[in-house]
């Protein structure tokens, strides 16, 4: 996983709560902006097409920033998988949960609620595969019920 | 004959911020797609829009239509339905849905997701995330 790595969005993931950088016209910087409405923050549906076009706009791709920012706990790289790094969490009901990040390629990510993400039981996953960004990080750990306590 | 808990469940008014261009909902009745930014201004300015636009929550037609395969099995607890795409099995018990991926490890099957899916478009996206389609 690398640090302040970006792509260019598709259309199809702008929605209202989405966090993207858009590139200001004047001073040409980029500049952090979470959507509040309609498409890409505001309502001028066309230009902001043309901006996502011309690659105006673009996403950080998940790093450590983010996932700490959502409320992870760094711990370090992995003993059983030599390489990946671990994130724990207190989820509610006062058990841990782990977010592994794969060495290799980008975004392989395995939430698991075993220390090494493996169990004979074979039940302890909750997740594994690919997360782009924060936006999504944030959406899964909705659906896998995980709340920070 | 198991007990399907995947029927259908009934509808909602979707929040805003779950719109997003690509996705699907009932207007009016009528199943539509956000096809592109036109639409998805005409379902944000929609003036009816908590009476008309509906999303289901996710149930077997979904399923059916992704290319998911119901299948029956002795071994299976009563209220869990169980269904089969390519090499992935997935398990509904109440609200709780399993994601297996046959042979992950050494020929047995695991868990690739446990969770919530609480509709189409989020599970046409977390099919995405997991390299099922």
């Amino acid at each position: 996983m690398t640090e302040n790595k970006y792509y260019t969005p598709e259309i199809s993931e702008f929605h209202i709560g989405f966090r993207y950088e858009a590139k200001n016209n004047e001073t040409f910087e980029w500049e952090k902006v979470i959507q509040i409405s309609g498409f890409a923050g505001s309502e001028h549906y066309d230009r902001d097409l043309i901006n996502l076009a011309n690659d105006q706009f673009r996403v950080k791709c998940l790093d450590k920033q983010d996932i700490e920012e959502l409320g992870w706990e760094y711990v370090g790289e992995s003993n059983y998988y030599k390489g990946d790094i671990r994130y724990r969490i207190k989820n509610k009901g006062n058990t841990w949960l782990w977010l592994n990040v794969a060495r290799q390629g980008d975004y392989q990510i395995l939430i698991s609620s075993f220390d090494t993400g493996f169990s004979l039981e074979g039940d302890s996953f909750l997740f594994d595969g690919d997360i782009k960004n924060y936006n999504e990080l944030k959406k899964l750990m909705l659906m896998l019920e995980i709340e920070k306590i | 004959m198991i007990e399907n808990k995947l029927k259908y469940q009934g509808d909602y008014t979707p929040e805003l911020k779950e719109l997003h261009i690509g996705m699907g909902y009932w207007n009016d009745g009528e199943w539509e797609i956000i096809k592109n930014l036109q639409d998805f201004k005409n379902v944000v300015e929609n003036k009816n829009y908590e009476e008309k636009i509906k999303i289901t929550y996710l149930y077997d037609r979904d399923l059916y239509n992704q290319g998911w395969i119901e299948f029956e099995s002795e071994e299976l607890r009563p209220g869990i339905s169980a269904w089969n795409f390519k090499d992935y099995i997935l398990y509904k018990y109440k609200d709780d849905f399993w994601i297996h991926k046959w042979g992950k490890f050494k020929g047995q099957d695991d868990v690739i997701f446990r969770g919530k899916i609480k509709n189409l478009n989020e599970f046409i996206k977390l099919m995405e995330m997991l390299g099922i389609k």
